[in-house]
C-alpha cells in the first residue's frame, strides 16, 4: 500500500480551497479541471470494487461451518460435503481453517487466501429486521437501515465528502458497469453508468447533443431571456466555433473550466434531465479516453469467464490498469434469490459462485501490482434461512456474509462472531444473527482503505461504531 | 401485405397534409413555473401524454372532437376501432388466442437432444419460442399502434404491479394467458377479481414459488418414511437421513410475502413475519397441473400439500372449511382487497404512475376513497384520477420522466414509424435496461425518474433517436411520408415544422434557440441541404432533446 498521507497532503491548502469553491459552484457536477502537474505528482488512489449480489445471497453455503453437525442436519439436501470425520480427508468444502471452509465452487479464491489477501466475514449484515429485498437493499446502499435517505448512497456520499481533496475531479473517480446506477452510487455527485455492450458505441452521438445539453446552450438561452448583451456575446462565440472544428471547439470550451453564468447554472440545476445529459457527455467522453488508452496496453494472462460478472470486472480492470483516478466501481448481479432449486455442490447457486470466484481471480491476475491498492468486496441485502425449505432452496433470512479480497487487508482469517446453528442461537429461531454491522465494515473500508479521513458523525445516521472495530486492517 | 402498406401510406399522407395546414411556427412551450391553468389543448396533450404514450396531431383532434371525459370512457371500454393493419398483424400471431391446453399441446415440443440434426433442433427452438415471441410482439405492436391506447398504458401499469418473469421455468407458455385473461381481462374490472386471478394463475404460482409450497410432514408420515427407508436400505443411518430430508419439506414464503408487500398492503404495513407464514400456510395446495395426461393444465388444488388447522392473519382467526378448502386463501385475498392499506397503496402507485413521482397527497386520498367506496372498481378509480383537480395542475405538465418503455413507444408513435420487425423495439428495450416481461425482481420496473435518469443513460436514448431517424434500425423505419410537406425552399423552417409533429407541446426556449443556432451553423456550411440528410438529423435531435424525455 502506498503511504496514504502522501496523497492526502499532496495539495497545497490554496489549491484545495480553490477546488472546493469551484466544485461547489459547478452545477451539480464538477467542472473538469486540467492541471496536469497535480496529476503527475499524485500516486494513483486506492480502489474499492463493490459487487452487490442481489436477491439475498445464501451465506451458509458460501462460507461454511463444515464441522457443525447441525449444519448438515438442517440442510439435508443442500449441505456441502459430508460431515468430516477426524483424520479423514475432507470432502466437498475448500478448507480454510479448523471450522470454516469455502464452497467448492470458490476454489479459485484459495490462492488469495494463501496470500492472506482474502477476508471472509460471517454473520454480517444489517441490524434492521426487514426481509423485503427492496427495503433491505435500500437500507444497505444508503447505509441507513430503517431510514431511507434522500441525499444519496453511501459511496456517493463518500465521493462528495472527498470532492476536491485530491485534485482528481477531472478523473473518472467512480463508475458502475451497468446501464443504471446502483443506489449506493446515486446522489449529487455525478457517477457514470456505463451503457452495456452494443450501447457502448453510443458515444458517437455525444458531440451532436453537446449543444442541446451543454453549458453554452444554457448560457445562450438564459441570456436570450434576460440579458441581451450576453446573448450577442454568446452568438459571437458560436460564430467563432462554427469556423473551427466543431468537436475541438466544444471540447476546449469545456476544458477551460471558466465559471458559469449564475442564472444558467441555476437553470441547469433545476432540470435533472439536462444535468443528466450533460453528465453523460462529460463522463462518457472521459471513459472512452481512458479505455482507449487501456486497450493499447499489453494484457496480462488473465482468464475472465463469460457470463455476467467476468466481462464487467474485465472492464474495471482495464480502467485501473490505465492508471486513471478510479476510486470506486460497482457491479450489480441479480438472481441470488434461491427459493427453489438452489442446490448444494451442483446447481444454480454453485454455478453462480463459480462464476464469481473465477471472475475475481481473473480480476486480480489482470490488475497485477495494482492489486496492492485495490480491494474488492461482495455484499448482499440479507442472508437466507438456515434450514433449507421444501424445494431444495432457502427463504429470506437475516445475517449474511461478505467476501473481501485485495491489498492491505489482514486476510487469511475468517472474521465475525458465529453464535452457532441451534435454534436458540438463531435470529428469530430461523436465520443467522448479525454479529458484525455492515456499517462497521463500510467505515473501515472508507477510512482505512480509501483514506477519506475521519467520517462525519452523521455519515451513517444513528450509527454507533463498534469499539473494537472489525480489524480488517493492520 | 403490400396493399395494406399502400393504404397505410395514403392515411399517413392525409395526416401529414393536415399538419402542414397549421402555421409553421413552433408551438411555444409553457414555462416550467407558469401557474396559469392549462388551456384546452394543453389539457388534451396532458391526458395523451400520461394515458396515451404521447400526443400526435390526429389524436389531439380526436380527443378535442369527443371531449376528454367521453373519449376516456370510450377508451376504458376499449371501443375505439382498430386499424385494419393492426388487426392483420395481430391475426398473424396465432398463439395469442390459444387456450393453455392448446399451447401445451402444440408448443411444448420434446427436446430432440444435442445429437439431433441441426434442422430438427432449430425447428424445436422455433416452435418452443413461438408463444413468447408472439406475445412480446403483440405488446409492442399494440403499444405503438393501438387506437385503444389507454388500455395499453393500463396493461403496462399492471404488468409491472403484478410482475412475472417470462424467463422462469415455462412461463413462456403461461404468460400468454396471464397477459390476456388475467391482466387485460380484469384491468377494467374490480381489483379483487384481478388479485384473485393473479393468485390463481400458474404464471404467478410458478414465478413466486407458491406452486411448490407445502405443509410440513406429520409425525405419522415421518415414521412411515423411516420405515420404508429402513426396509429399502437396511440401514439405520439412511433411514434417519430420509427422515431429515422429509422434515425439510414445507412452506415456501415467497408468494405470501410479495402478496402482502408488493401486491396489496405495501411493505411492513401492519403485518409481521408471522402473518407471512400464516398466509403461506393458507395458500398451500394452490398449485399447478402442467401434465395434460392428468387433466386440464392450469391452476389446481392439491389437498395433500395443504396445511391443516386454523390460521391467524392480522389478528383474526380463519377456520378451514372442509367442503371448500380454497376458502381460507380466498378469505385472505378478500380481506386484503378490502383493507384500507391496499386502497392507499394502489392509489399511491397509480398516482405515481399517471401523475407525479411524488404523488399529491390529497389526490391519493381522493383516489383511495373512490377505491374503497366502489369496492375496488378500477374503472371508477382511473376516472377519479382524471377527475381530480390536481391532475391538470400546471406543475405536473410535461414534467414526468419517461420510462424506457414510454420513451420508445412515444418515439414510434410520433414519427409513425413502421414496425416491420417487433424485435427491433424489444432489443432497444433491452439496451435501455427495461426488457419486456423479463424483470427478475417481483417489484416490476420502478416508476420514478430517480430509477432511470442516471448519467450514461441518455447516451443510449440519443443513439436510438439517431439510428431511428436515419433509418439504421433494421425492422423499424420512419416512412418517407412523414417528411412530406417540408417547405421546399426554406429549410430554415424545417425545425419548426418537425418540432410541431414530434413535440406538439412545444420546445422550451433554450432548446429552440439552440436548435436554431445549430440550423444556422449547418446551413452556413450546406447552403443547399438535402432533405434526406438534414431532416433526419433534426428528428434525431428532437427525439433526443430534454423535452422529449418528459411527458
Amino acid at each position: 500500500m502506498p503511504d496514504p498521507t502522501s496523497r492526502r497532503h499532496g495539495l497545497s491548502r490554496r489549491t484545495f480551497l480553490e477546488r472546493g469553491a469551484l466544485a461547489a459552484s459547478a452545477l451539480s457536477f464538477p467542472i473538469p479541471l486540467r492541471t496536469r502537474s497535480t496529476q503527475v505528482q499524485n500516486e494513483p488512489p486506492s480502489v474499492l470494487v463493490v459487487i452487490f449480489l442481489r436477491g439475498g445471497q445464501d451465506a451458509l453455503n458460501t462460507i461454511i461451518p463444515y464441522r457443525d453437525k447441525t449444519y448438515h442436519e438442517i440442510r439435508p439436501t443442500i449441505a456441502i460435503g459430508a460431515e468430516p470425520v477426524p483424520d479423514e480427508e475432507l470432502k466437498g468444502v475448500v478448507r480454510l481453517d479448523a471450522n470454516w471452509g469455502l464452497h467448492p465452487s470458490l476454489a479459485p479464491l484459495f490462492p488469495l487466501w494463501e496470500k492472506k489477501s482474502l477476508a471472509p466475514i460471517v454473520c454480517c449484515g444489517s441490524p434492521h429486521p426487514t426481509r423485503s429485498h427492496f427495503d433491505a437493499q435500500d437500507f444497505m446502499e444508503y447505509g441507513a437501515p430503517g431510514m431511507p435517505l434522500k441525499d444519496g448512497g453511501w459511496l456517493n456520499r463518500y465521493l462528495r465528502l472527498t470532492t476536491g481533496r485530491r485534485g482528481k475531479d477531472d478523473d473518472l473517480r467512480a463508475i458502475a458497469m451497468q446501464g443504471l446506477l446502483p443506489r449506493s452510487l446515486r446522489g449529487d455527485y455525478p457517477v457514470l453508468a456505463v451503457p452495456e455492450r452494443g450501447a457502448r458505441r453510443a458515444g458517437e452521438y455525444l458531440d451532436l447533443f453537446d449543444d442541446l445539453y451543454g453549458e453554452d446552450a444554457a448560457r445562450a438561452a438564459v441570456s436570450g431571456d434576460k440579458q441581451k448583451g450576453d446573448k450577442q456575446k454568446g452568438d459571437k462565440q458560436k460564430g467563432d466555433n462554427e469556423k473551427s472544428d466543431k468537436k475541438g471547439a466544444s471540447k476546449r470550451g469545456k476544458m477551460s473550466g471558466d465559471t458559469m453564468h449564475g442564472d444558467a447554472s441555476k437553470r441547469l440545476e433545476e432540470d435533472p434531465v439536462v444535468a443528466s445529459g450533460r453528465a453523460t457527455i462529460e463522463t462518457l467522453r472521459r471513459y472512452q479516453e481512458i479505455v482507449g488508452r487501456a486497450t493499447r496496453r499489453a494484457r496480462a494472462n488473465s482468464n475472465f469467464p463469460g457470463g455476467h460478472l467476468g466481462p464487467r470486472l474485465e472492464d474495471i480492470a482495464k480502467i485501473i490498469n490505465a492508471g486513471a483516478g478510479l476510486e470506486v466501481a460497482c457491479v450489480d448481479w441479480n438472481g441470488w434469490d434461491h427459493h427453489a432449486g438452489q442446490g448444494g455442490e451442483d446447481g444454480r447457486h454453485a454455478s453462480m459462485l463459480r462464476e464469481l470466484a473465477e471472475s475475481i481471480a481473473a480480476f486480480f491476475t489482470e490488475i497485477g501490482e495494482h492489486g496492492k491498492r485495490t480491494i474488492l468486496c461482495t455484499m448482499t441485502e440479507f442472508g437466507r434461512t438456515c434450514h433449507e425449505n421444501g424445494n431444495s432452496g432457502t427463504d429470506h433470512g437475516h445475517g449474511g456474509s461478505m467476501l473481501l479480497a485485495g491489498g492491505g487487508l489482514r486476510g487469511g482469517k475468517v472474521y465475525g462472531k458465529f453464535p452457532g446453528l441451534e435454534d436458540k442461537d438463531l435470529y428469530q429461531g430461523r436465520d443467522l444473527q448479525v454479529t458484525t454491522d455492515y456499517r462497521d465494515v463500510m467505515a473501515e473500508l472508507l477510512v482505512q482503505h480509501l483514506m477519506c479521513g475521519k467520517l462525519p458523525a452523521d455519515f451513517f445516521p444513528e450509527f454507533r461504531p463498534s469499539k473494537a472495530g472489525v480489524g480488517l486492517f493492520a | 401485405m403490400s396493399s395494406c402498406r399502400f393504404f397505410r401510406s395514403v392515411r399517413i399522407l392525409a395526416v401529414v397534409g393536415s399538419v402542414l395546414v397549421q402555421s409553421a411556427l413552433t408551438a411555444q412551450r409553457r414555462e416550467p413555473d407558469d401557474p396559469t391553468p392549462l388551456t384546452e389543448t394543453e389539457r388534451i396533450q396532458h391526458v395523451l401524454s400520461r394515458f396515451g404514450f404521447g400526443a400526435t396531431k390526429e389524436r389531439i383532434d380526436e380527443v378535442r372532437a369527443e371531449g376528454i371525459q367521453a373519449w376516456f370512457e370510450e377508451q376504458l371500454d376499449g371501443a375505439a376501432k382498430e386499424t385494419y393493419e393492426l388487426g392483420e398483424r395481430l391475426r398473424e400471431l396465432s398463439t395469442l388466442k390459444l387456450s393453455a391446453a392448446d399451447l401445451f399441446a402444440s408448443y411444448d415440443p420434446k427436446n430432440p437432444g444435442p445429437t439431433a440434426p441441426a434442422k430438427e433442433r432449430r425447428d424445436y427452438v422455433r416452435l418452443r419460442e413461438t408463444p413468447r415471441r408472439e406475445l412480446l410482439a403483440s405488446i409492442v405492436l399494440r403499444g405503438a399502434q393501438s387506437n385503444n391506447v389507454v388500455h395499453e398504458t393500463l396493461a403496462d401499469f399492471w404488468r409491472n404491479h403484478f410482475n412475472v418473469d417470462i424467463g422462469k421455468s415455462n412461463l413462456r407458455l403461461w404468460a400468454v394467458t396471464y397477459e390476456r385473461d388475467v391482466l387485460r381481462g380484469h384491468m377494467c374490472g374490480t381489483f379483487g377479481d384481478l388479485l384473485e386471478a393473479t393468485a390463481k394463475h400458474p404464471a404467478m404460482l410458478i414465478y413466486l414459488d407458491n406452486a411448490l409450497s407445502r405443509r410440513p410432514p406429520t409425525k405419522g408420515e415421518l415414521s412411515a418414511v423411516r420405515e420404508s427407508a429402513r426396509a429399502r436400505s437396511k440401514s439405520k443411518e439412511r433411514a434417519a437421513e430420509a427422515v431429515e430430508i422429509a422434515k425439510q419439506r414445507g412452506l415456501n414464503e415467497n408468494y405470501a410475502r410479495e402478496l402482502l408487500e408488493l401486491h396489496t398492503l405495501g411493505v411492513d404495513n401492519g403485518y409481521t413475519q408471522k402473518d407471512v407464514i400464516e398466509v403461506a400456510k393458507a395458500l398451500t395446495g394452490w398449485t399447478v397441473n402442467q401434465n395434460p395426461k392428468r387433466g386440464e393444465v392450469g391452476f389446481c388444488y392439491e389437498s395433500d400439500m395443504h396445511a391443516r388447522g386454523d390460521k391467524y392473519f392480522l389478528g383474526r382467526m380463519i377456520r378451514p372449511d372442509k367442503k371448500n378448502p380454497l376458502l381460507e386463501g380466498e378469505i385472505i385475498l378478500r380481506w386484503l382487497e378490502r383493507h384500507s392499506g391496499t386502497a392507499e397503496f394502489i392509489a399511491t402507485k397509480l398516482c405515481r404512475h399517471f401523475v407525479a413521482d411524488d404523488p399529491p397527497e390529497k389526490m391519493v386520498e381522493h383516489v383511495a376513497a373512490t377505491f374503497k367506496r366502489t369496492g375496488g372498481n378500477l374503472r371508477e378509480v382511473y376516472k377519479a384520477i382524471l377527475d381530480d383537480p390536481e391532475f391538470f395542475d400546471p406543475k405536473h405538465y410535461q414534467t414526468k420522466f419517461k420510462r424506457p418503455f414510454e420513451f420508445l413507444l412515444s418515439a414510434i408513435r410520433v414519427t409513425h414509424a413502421q414496425i416491420d420487425d417487433p424485435n427491433a423495439v424489444l432489443e432497444a428495450m433491452n439496451l435501455l435496461q427495461e426488457p419486456l416481461y423479463a424483470q427478475e425482481d417481483p417489484t416490476g420496473y420502478y416508476d420514478t425518474a430517480e430509477a432511470w435518469n442516471d448519467p450514461g443513460v441518455m447516451a443510449v436514448r440519443w443513439q436510438f433517436a439517431f439510428r431511428l431517424a436515419k433509418g439504421e434500425i433494421r425492422g423499424l423505419r420512419i416512412p418517407d411520408e412523414f417528411y412530406k410537406g417540408l417547405h421546399p425552399r426554406i429549410p430554415r423552417v424545417w425545425k419548426d415544422q418537425l418540432a410541431r409533429r414530434i413535440l406538439p407541446a412545444g420546445l422550451g426556449s433554450r432548446s429552440s434557440e439552440t436548435l436554431d443556432l445549430m440550423m444556422r451553423r449547418y446551413l452556413a456550411d450546406h447552403p443547399d441541404p438535402k432533405r434526406e440528410e438534414l431532416a433526419p438529423r433534426i428528428v434525431g435531435l428532437l427525439l433526443g432533446s430534454p423535452e422529449f424525455q418528459r411527458q
